[in-house]
Order: C-alpha cells, then structure tokens, then sequence
C-alpha cells in the first residue's frame, strides 16, 4: 500500500461537502431515526444492514467524489493518473491504497452506526442477543472490505461504458442480494391430476413436454429454473457479496464456504483491478 | 506521443491470480463437503406435523368473527352459513354453552356450502375428526330466529380460515410461525440451513412459536394448499408468523438473516401483546 495515496484518496473524499453531509446522515441521522422509533419493522432492519449500509456509502462516496479514478467522468483520460505512474510505484499499490482508502470511509461509518446502536441499547430491545452485536461490528468491516474491493475493480475498468456498465450491473446483483427470493408454485394433491387430465383431453400434453417446454428452457427445463436462479445468484454474490457472520458461526454443522466467498470475491476482485490496470496505458499529451 | 508503462506489475498479478485461485477452490471443495454433510435432527427445527384435516371434506374451514368488518358477508352463502353468522350473535351474547361449542376464541366455526358434511354431524369427539364435520352441530344449525333477528343489526361479519382447529396441538395458544419453502431453492435451503440453524434463534423459535414447515416440493395436501392460500405466495421462502387465531403478526419474503428472523419473532411477540392488552 502507498500510504501517500490512502491518505490524499480520504482527504479528497471528506473534501465533499455533499458526501460528508451523507455520510453523517448514514452514520447519525438515520441511526438516531430507527433508535427513536418503537419498534423497526424488518424492512426498516434494511437501513442498518451491514451490506446495504456498504453499498449505499460505497456508492455515493466513489460516484460523487471520483475517489478511485476518474474514468467516469473524462472517458478513460485523466489528468493526475498519468502523473501518478510515472512515479515509482507499482500498479497494485495504487490499487490497494484505493481500495483501502475506501474501506475505512465505508467501515468507519458504518461501525459508528452499530456504535450507537449497540450503546443506546436499541439492538438489545430488538431482540439481538450480544454474539449477534458483537459480531455486527466484525460483519460490517468484511462488508466494508468485499463492497470497495468489487468498486475499486469497477471503477478502475478502462471505458466510460465498461465502467456504466459495472455500475449497473452492481445495482442489479445488490437488488438481488437483497430481495433473494425464488419463484416456486405449489401444487395441490388434485390441481395437478386435473391440470394432466385437462392437457390429455385437449391431446397437448404430450407436445407440451416434448416440445414446448424443451424448446423454451431446453431438455430438462423444468428442473433447470432453479440451477439458472442458483447461478444468478452466484454471480450476484461475487458483484454483491453478502456476509451474515452470526449464521456462518452458529450454523450446522458449519458452513465455511460462506466465509471463504468473500475473501475469494476481494482477492478476484483485486486482481482483476491490477490486471486492468496494467493493461492500460497512460498518455499525458495533448491529442 | 509518449507512452509509460512505469511499474506496470504482472508478478503481483499471478500472485494475486493464484491466491484468488485457491481461494476459489476451496471456497467450492468446502461447499461440497458442506452439502455432503449429514444434518443433525437436533440441529435443526423440530416443524410440526400438519394433519390434513380437509382430506376428507369439500369444504373449508371458516370462522366468522363479528370483529373487523373489512370483508362483507357473501350473500350467496347457503343457509348453513346464516347458521353461523347467528352463531355469531350468539357469541357476542356470551353464551358459554355455544362458546364451547363453537370454538375456543369466541369465534365460531363453520364448514362453507358443506353437503357431505352434514352426515357426519354426529361425529366422535376427536378433534381431527370434528374439523371433517360441519362443528355447527344441532345447537348451531338451529339457530333461533330472534338471534337472527339480532345480527341483521351487525350483519358485517369476517371470515377467516381456522387455523386454530388444523393446529389442535397448540393447546398453549403460541403464535404459529409458517414457513413456507421450496427444497429445490438455493436461497430457501441456504435460510433453512443458517439463518434458522443457528441455535439461539431455534431455541426461540421451539419456544416461543408452534413452527411449521410446507414444502413447495411436494404436492400440497388440501390443508396444506388451503393454508398457502391464506398466508403463503410463489416468492420462497416466506415467514409468515400468524397468531393462533390466524391473525398476521408479520411476515417476510425472501432470505433473511437470523438477525432478521429475531427482529422479525419479536416485532410479532410485541404485536400479540398489544393485541391482547386491548382486547382486555
């Protein structure tokens, strides 16, 4: 890590005016709100979820403060970058002095959003018990660390499009994170024989399975809706990784591979970052 | 035109490539060893059964509640279901004998538009066996006509399902937690799995609440069906938590976190309270 470039990347964020008032409003304000309130109903629960929190602070700081490059708004060309790498400094440490840089920002707001919640006592009167605070505090900075990791990979993407592009589609995989859900319809005992019994009468039960269904999903469609629904979701959880630490830990008999998932998303993620960054090249001419 | 690659790194992008590689490996070799691994019954939710107890029986279980009032009567109903709607009357009366008869929440039950289940009137005193028949019994079905002549006054009253009398084991009245699921769901198994293994919340869960399970996998028995009806949806998983009277305490649709499921247990905890702290 270049430590010169983590601290001027925290000094340029917390220059913004606009992002210091949103991110008092995420790590104050909005905290203070739902402490006030009764009762928080589960969707208000939303509002200091450690990935929400993440990805609303990740979002906000990096767009409105171009804190990770400036691609977005110049189209690929930039003005300091080309001077940052003639330095002496190697491509990963740029990219790890971001992605740190952008960390801190989310981790700081969002423990001090626990913070108040956990010393006013209000997760105590929604039910947590203290393993589950504790672990809220350790929950949220991996959040931190997977959220700017996979914005510093989008960020760092050479066009103006790649980089539109990955910010759309990290909206979209964190609006399925959130909302995961799968569609199933249920049958009942006798719904099913008539529904047969009707498709046999009007002799398209057998064209609907051969053909309509195969030529639709493909041969065994009907028990493939749900690996296409598995594999969106694993990509959601790469662009949008979600961390429950307190299930992970007390769960049956264990279930590892959900720690390991976003250590292996940071690390393909910065490789990815330093691999972009490496192909590019930089020119500080005039066209 | 001058270009600069300075301290362009391929080194620390194969070092970097290789760690996410092998992190990648064993994030996948440790799932599979995870979906391998046998569950334990004690780890997991002990759900409770759910008797069929429409199996045998065309109709529905309804009960008509004289509180509320948001949905109307349906006029179409046959003269059985006047019969309740005086039952109705009755109740609010007080009449301790039609109480015990009809039901256990003051409310009484009724089987809708149910033919064949008037043979079975004087069925034995099994509880399962009741619900195939119409509980309006020699009392209900022959309700006076002064009774009548009372409700037309209120004649706004709310069905509902009786989940009271498909549930006869919750003898201690616990709020009944309904989740509905699909096996075949990534998401209803990864929830199923860790958010409702974990073990404080399925203390809670086994203490607190009567839980049940219905699985999407499988075709629903008639109660099971009826009950997806009244609080299920195709969007698994659903927690639905329901008071044992039926009444809605709070639901989610999609993964939540056990932190979720806790805040969700006690939102309907605390909503039960209140409800009954007015109804005294």
């Amino acid at each position: 890590m270049n430590r010169a470039i983590y601290i001027e990347t925290i000094k340029k964020i917390l220059k913004q005016r606009f992002v210091v008032f949103m991110l008092l409003a995420m790590g104050v304000l909005l905290p203070l709100s739902l402490i006030l309130a009764p009762t928080p109903t589960v969707t208000s629960v939303d509002g200091w979820d450690a990935f929400a929190v993440s990805t609303i602070i990740g979002l906000i700081t990096v767009t409105a403060t171009n804190a990770i490059g400036n691609s977005l708004s110049i189209g690929g060309r930039s003005d300091y970058m080309p001077l940052i790498f003639t330095r002496p400094l190697h491509r990963y440490q740029y990219v790890i002095s971001k992605w740190l840089a952008l960390a801190t920002v989310i981790a700081v707001v969002s423990v001090l959003q626990n913070l108040l919640f956990t010393t006013s006592g209000a997760f105590t009167r929604w039910g947590l018990t203290d393993e589950m605070i504790v672990l809220d505090f350790f929950e949220r900075i991996i959040s931190a660390l997977s959220v700017s990791s996979v914005l510093t990979m989008i960020y760092l993407l050479p066009t103006q499009t790649m980089v539109l592009s990955g910010v759309i589609a990290f909206e979209l995989a964190a609006g399925i994170s959130i909302l995961a859900m799968s569609i199933a319809v249920p049958m009942p005992e006798t719904a099913t024989d008539v529904s047969v019994l009707l498709c046999d009468i009007l002799g398209i039960d057998d064209w609907i399975r051969t053909t309509f269904i195969p030529a639709l999903f493909g041969g065994s469609a009907l028990s493939s809706i749900q690996q296409y629904i598995a594999a969106i979701i694993n990509l959601s959880n790469f662009l949008a990784p979600q961390i429950h630490l307190y299930d992970i830990l007390e769960t049956r008999p264990f279930v590892w591979s959900a720690l390991l998932e976003p250590i292996s998303n940071i690390l393909i993620a910065l490789t990815i970052a330093t691999a972009v960054l490496n192909a590019r090249e930089y020119h500080y001419d005039v066209d | 035109m001058m270009l600069t690659k300075k301290g362009s790194t391929r080194g620390t992008v194969s070092v970097l490539f290789l760690s996410a590689f092998i992190f990648l490996g064993a994030r996948f070799a440790v799932a599979a060893i995870e979906a391998a691994m046998p569950i334990k019954p004690e780890k997991t939710i002990a759900w409770k059964p759910i008797p069929d107890v429409l199996k045998n029986s065309k109709s529905n279980l309804v009960v008509s509640s004289p509180e509320g009032g948001s949905e109307i009567e349906d006029k179409s109903r046959t003269s059985d279901t006047d019969d309740q709607n005086d039952v109705v009357g009755r109740n609010k009366s007080g009449d301790a004998a039609e109480d015990e008869e009809v039901g256990a929440d003051s409310n009484s039950v009724s089987l809708d538009t149910n033919s064949d289940a008037k043979s079975d009137k004087n069925s034995d005193s099994d509880p399962h066996k009741r619900l195939n028949t119409p509980v309006p019994s020699s009392k209900t079905s022959s309700a006076p006509s002064k009774d009548k002549n009372r409700l037309s006054a209120s004649s706004k009253v709310v069905k509902r399902f009786a989940i009271e009398k498909v549930f006869t084991d919750n003898v201690d009245q616990r709020p009944i937690m309904l989740f509905f699921t699909d096996e075949r769901s990534v998401i209803s198994k990864k929830m199923e799995n860790a958010s409702l293994s974990a073990k404080d919340v399925r203390e809670k869960i086994e203490k607190d609440f009567y839980p049940v399970k219905i699985n999407y996998d499988k075709k629903l028995t008639k109660t099971e069906y009826r009950l997806y009806k009244e609080y299920g949806s195709t969007a698994v998983p659903i927690m639905h938590i329901v008071s044992s009277t039926g009444e809605s305490l709070g639901w989610t649709s999609g993964y939540i976190s056990a932190v979720k499921v806790m805040v969700l247990m006690r939102n309907a905890k605390a909503k039960l309270i209140a409800k009954q702290q007015s109804a005294d």
